[in-house]
């Protein structure tokens, strides 16, 4: 039943490496991505969640029972719905701007769309599994088919660059794998049902913490994440900054955070959360390449995702950071898109050499300004909602742990003052001022300008309707 | 009721996004003024109801929003005399902008739908502010008015030379309008964020996001909340209305606001932004009263006020009187006013008068948004006519009929400004210092008749150097046609001038029965009447110095020891002194934090850039094997699609068999 989501792109996957007829292969992708997110609504509409389902049992050894399981809950529903609502609009935009990058860069198209094919599913697969194994092999699927989509399509010094990406994942996953191995011999199961206890030695939980903070790029383990994001095809960047490197705080919501964390270690997670929006943010205010600024953009919001993940009910926690995922996985695909227009069109990236979009087209200038105000939390879009969850979370949480975590929380919170400051900066830079003489208005192709359109829409609708998808994420809270 | 409370917020939306999918410029005018008018009759239909038949809570979405633990959050209006009263004031003075807008805008060539459509979400935001009964819906308004701006001020954002502000070149820097915008928005949205700080910390104390609950507090100090929990998100919460009213020192950028159109410099000024702040102070006046009766200390938000407001009273008077562009003098002009406000504000807080302290403050707000909304709208037609921003380069002689009615009209305007009787500006500043001499706090007194001074001192200069100087190498403007759209509009505001100002009196008395709110008995305030009429001497003397000063030229004309020569030199030399109190202030700390800020940054990036450097060479050197043997599998990828098929295939295979691998044997490894 679940695992069709898998199952429909990578099936896909694998027809559209043989297919060599572009507009097939554009149209195959995007169906069978539509077709998943249908297939998504659909199982949401008539089951109940939680979904648990099981496929395969193995039993390895008399302590080591394997069993492919999938399962839908709380904790991932909101992630899922962002991830099949978001994607669409990507594999749109793709259609116009890899047919443009493929030229430039001679490799076939059909890899292309086969390897975000493939990176669609294992995302999926990483958000569905039930189960340590099959949260580790989908989590390597997904390193090495974005390592390949940066080798092949990606900018600049592409080679090397991957090789750092696949580098840091590599030793970001070995340490998850440590810790997951830790937290099997403790606890004796490999499911992700796992009881709750305080019984696991400290140094599980910091070495599970360092793992997923490298995929998360939080401040410190960051260096591998403005190089990748901003050399990267710009669709994918899309994919890659929202989604995929918030998969790492799912994975602490989904591992770490059952196994009750001590005080300690709570303020540990706030404090390298504090951090990461200080140090993003800064490092966004001092770029000029726009796609960098949006990587460190990546790590400020990866600081806001982590400071959902210090609230200490898991409730609470989830809900601050389903939704903050889902906001930022909307603005800042916008504003990866937006940006793609500008390389696709005027092939320039320095914010200061750019001016006056808003005259020569109109939707792109739009969309930066929507894209960067619903980061910095304004209304009506997605990211008010999700800045007052987590604000008014923290603040909560702080009421049961103690003074310093009150203090702190007032910190974190007022350091969202950033995320205003570098949007109004890129914005005047790009946004407003005289368009360049030799630069005249230019029509958007079809495709582009729907994807943001669809993103804009998405951005206020889901503002509008903050009680159904919080609705989603707290209904029943996990008690076992 | 609820229908017409929808058919008020609703309509400036609704409308908002029909202009923009409207074809013809003047059809979005009209329909845009349309929706205001609408609102402004519900409004008044509302009014009537809630005076007779009491306030009443709206609900128009239940449980819109749901933080957990606290009570769920809906889009529901608190329809009571001040917030009903307030809105007819926003959508009245909405309604003639709107129209002196169609003239305005009639020869631009930015698309004017753009503007129809933001200045209507600006007004609906307003409207939301004013309505609101929680916090979360008041954040959401809000934050919309400061978008609004933010998208207003920068209006003109092609950046052409006619629209920068400053100056005059050479002297001082220029700016262009998406530099002004961005520094107001950068101000104004930081302190938002600030304010949401405090008032998410309220919330999450009270348990729940309306208004009425603020009082949980009280029991909450009593059962042992520590003070200072308190008093942290009270005065974060006071950032965002002291930054919203342009008040010390967060009043920066007010003089940068006047970057956009003239009306939305006028509607910014006298009905919708800067009113926020005080709107909002007034509407939480009684709760934040209650507190400071039960919590120590929690009378320094209302010093806080009382500070903020005379310094901005004192230092917006003082720009005003350097200022040579004609809007900036108007700013601040802005400033020195709201400080008034404020300072009453925080005078009630400290003395307990809530009503009185409530009705003072309406008083001048209603009388300020009339007046100065005027003032704008004039400005906006002599910057037209003369072609330039500045005071000292307009030169409109009276002997022409057209530049005698502008004359006139700026001339009651200005002396509302200053007070003088019968005008609605002398009673709202009446009430005040009644209140403030009541309570005898002769300080803020004699700083309010120094401000009278000082406000009549540039208002003069402005009208001076406008249209009596007589200096010949100024441009000289005989204006024989005029847009009647542009001067129609003024003729209510001055005529509502003029009709407040004769039945003033009266009018003071109603505003207070139709808005006590306290149950106990409304203190009358009793003074001798002299002191009301104490400002009348300070006022004479700052426009008897300024006519001196500017008009009568005296320091030419009689030797340098004369008394006037030294009086104006010294207003001068205060004038500057006291100047470096306010922007140099602020502007100096700014600069001091880039500084600093600019300077760790700059390290840290350097420290990085190093690391990641190191990093990116050895993990080059760590993955050469790997890479080696990795090219070569996906050169065999790059030419054949059944191949790519394979080897990803298999790699994956081999990764699931490795893992399997590994878990096992670090099984047996652990457990023996």
């Amino acid at each position: 039943m679940v695992i069709e989501l898998i199952l429909i792109p990578a099936i896909t996957a694998f027809i559209v490496f043989n297919v060599r007829n572009d507009r097939l292969i554009h149209y195959l992708s995007t169906s069978s991505i539509i077709l998943t997110l249908t297939y998504l609504l659909t199982i949401l509409l008539f089951r109940d969640l939680p979904i648990v389902e099981n496929y395969v049992e193995v039993s390895v050894h008399e302590h080591v029972e394997y069993s492919f399981s999938l399962h839908i809950d709380n904790v991932n529903v909101v992630l899922l719905i962002t991830t099949l609502t978001l994607l669409p609009s990507i594999y749109l935009y793709s259609s116009t701007y890899m047919r443009h990058r493929v030229e430039e860069v001679g490799t076939p198209l059909n890899l292309y769309y086969g390897l975000l094919l493939l990176n669609t599913a294992s995302i999926l697969g990483v958000l569905l599994s039930y189960n340590m194994i099959t949260f580790i092999v989908f989590y390597e699927l997904l390193v090495l088919t974005s390592w390949a989509l940066v080798y092949f399509y990606g900018y600049g010094n592409r080679i090397n660059i991957s090789l750092t990406y696949l580098v840091w994942s590599l030793v970001g996953s070995l340490l998850i794998i440590v810790g997951l191995v830790g937290v099997y011999v403790h606890l004796d199961t490999l499911s992700f049902n796992l009881s709750l206890t305080q019984d696991i030695p400290s140094w599980i939980l910091y070495t599970l913490l360092i793992g997923f903070a490298i995929k998360m790029g939080l401040a410190g383990v960051h260096l591998w994440l403005p190089l990748t994001h901003a050399e990267a095809p710009t669709p994918f960047s899309a994919v890659l900054s929202p989604l995929i490197i918030g998969l790492g705080g799912y994975g602490v919501l989904r591992i770490l955070k059952p196994l009750i964390p001590t005080n300690e270690f709570l303020m540990i997670i706030l404090i390298w959360g504090i951090a990461s929006i200080v140090y993003g943010g800064i490092g966004a205010l001092v770029e000029d390449d726009i796609k960098r600024i949006l990587a460190y953009s990546s790590i400020s919001h990866m600081g806001y995702l982590t400071l959902a993940l210090s609230i200490h009910d898991y409730v609470l926690s989830n809900a601050a950071f389903s939704y903050h995922y889902l906001a930022h996985a909307y603005s800042k695909a916008l504003l990866f898109l937006a940006s793609g227009v500008l390389i696709y069109v005027l092939n320039i990236r320095n914010i200061k050499l750019v001016s006056g979009v808003l005259r020569t087209c109109k939707l792109c200038g739009i969309a930066f300004i929507v894209g960067f105000l619903s980061l910095a939390g304004l209304p009506p879009f997605a990211g008010f909602i999700s800045k007052l969850l987590i604000i008014s979370s923290i603040l909560r949480s702080a009421t049961y742990l103690g003074t310093e975590f009150y203090i702190l929380s007032i910190v974190a919170s007022i350091t969202t003052v950033f995320s205003l400051a570098y949007g109004v900066r890129v914005i005047k830079y790009v946004v407003f001022g005289t368009p360049k003489p030799e630069v005249s208005g230019f029509e958007l192709p079809l495709t582009m300008s729907l994807s943001l359109i669809i993103i804009i829409v998405l951005l206020v609708i889901t503002w509008l309707v903050p009680h159904v998808i919080l609705g989603l994420a707290v209904a029943t809270p996990q008690t076992d | 009721m609820y229908y017409l409370v929808i058919t008020e917020l609703v309509t400036p939306i609704v409308v908002a996004l029909l202009v923009t999918i409207v074809k013809s410029r003047l059809y979005a005018g009209v329909l845009s003024v349309l929706a205001s008018i609408i609102s402004l009759i519900t409004a008044s239909i509302l009014y009537v109801d809630v005076v007779y038949s009491g306030p009443q809570r709206i609900e128009l979405i239940s449980d819109w929003l749901v933080i957990p633990g606290v009570k769920p959050v809906s889009i529901s209006f608190l329809i009571d005399p001040l917030s009903t009263l307030v809105s007819i004031l926003l959508c009245s003075l909405s309604t003639i902008i709107l129209i002196y807008s169609i003239g305005y805008l009639s020869d631009e060539h930015y698309d004017s739908r753009r503007y129809w459509f933001l200045m209507l979400v600006f007004i609906a935001s307003m409207l939301v502010v004013v309505n609101a009964d929680n916090f979360i819906l008041l954040f959401i308004g809000w934050e919309g008015v400061s978008l609004c701006s933010y998208l207003l001020i920068g209006y003109y954002y092609g950046d052409e030379r006619e629209y920068w502000i400053g100056g005059p070149s050479g002297k001082a820097p220029l700016h262009p309008p998406s530099y002004c915008s961005s520094r107001t928005f950068i101000t104004v949205g930081s302190a938002d964020s600030v304010m949401l700080v405090g008032i998410l910390t309220l919330v999450v104390l009270t348990g729940s996001p309306y208004y009425e609950d603020l009082g949980i507090i009280k029991s909450l100090v009593s059962n042992g909340l520590p003070v200072w929990s308190v008093l942290t998100p009270l005065i974060l919460f006071l950032t965002g209305p002291l930054a919203k009213s342009a008040q010390f020192p967060l009043h920066i950028w007010l003089p940068y606001a006047m970057a956009g159109p003239t009306p939305v410099s006028a509607l910014l000024h006298s009905a919708t932004m800067v009113k926020a702040g005080v709107y909002l102070i007034i509407r939480l006046l009684p709760e934040l009263v209650g507190i400071s009766e039960v919590v120590d200390n929690a009378s320094i938000i209302f010093t806080v006020l009382a500070v903020a407001g005379v310094l901005s009273m004192v230092d917006g008077a003082v720009n005003a009187g350097r200022a040579l562009e004609l809007k900036k003098v108007l700013a601040y002009s802005t400033i020195s006013q709201i400080g008034y406000m404020f300072l009453i504000l925080g005078i009630a807080g400290l003395t307990e008068t809530i009503t009185n302290g409530i009705v003072a403050s309406v008083y001048h707000m209603i009388s300020h948004a009339v007046f100065k909304s005027a003032l704008f709208l004039i400005a906006g037609i002599l910057i037209h006519l003369s072609g330039t921003i500045y005071i000292t380069e307009m030169r409109f002689p009276l002997k022409n009929r057209n530049n005698l009615i502008l004359f006139l009209i700026t001339l009651i305007s200005c002396l509302n400004l200053l007070g003088i009787p019968p005008l609605i500006g002398f009673w709202s500043k009446e009430f005040i210092i009644e209140i403030i001499h009541f309570k005898e706090l002769y300080i803020p007194l004699s700083i309010v008749i120094i401000t009278t001074f000082l406000t009549a001192f540039y208002a003069t200069r402005m009208i001076t150097l406008i249209f009596l100087n007589h200096e010949k190498q100024h441009k000289l403007c005989d204006v024989h046609m005029m847009s009647k759209l542009l001067i129609y509009p003024i003729i209510p505001l001055i005529i509502t001038m003029v009709y407040l100002g004769v039945i003033g009196y009266w009018f003071k008395h109603t505003l207070i029965d139709i808005l006590t709110i306290t149950e106990e008995e409304v203190e009358y305030i009793s003074t001798n009447p002299l002191i009301t009429w104490s400002t009348i001497p300070a006022t004479v003397l700052g426009v008897v110095l300024a006519l001196i000063r500017y008009e009568f030229r005296v320091l030419h004309l009689v030797s340098p020891t004369n008394i006037a020569n030294l009086i104006s030199h010294t207003i001068n030399y205060l004038i500057h002194s006291t100047s470096m109190l306010g922007v140099s202030f602020v502007r100096r700390v700014t600069l001091l934090i880039y500084t600093v800020g600019g300077s760790i940054v700059r390290g840290v990036e350097e420290v990085f850039n190093g690391l990641e450097h190191t990093l990116n060479t050895t993990v080059r050197y760590v993955g050469m094997v790997i890479s080696r043997y990795l090219s070569i599998l996906f050169k065999m990828i790059n030419y054949a699609d059944m191949d790519s098929f394979l080897t990803l295939y298999i790699i994956t295979l081999a990764m699931i068999l490795t893992y399997v691998m590994i878990m096992y044997n670090l099984h047996l490894l652990i457990t023996g």
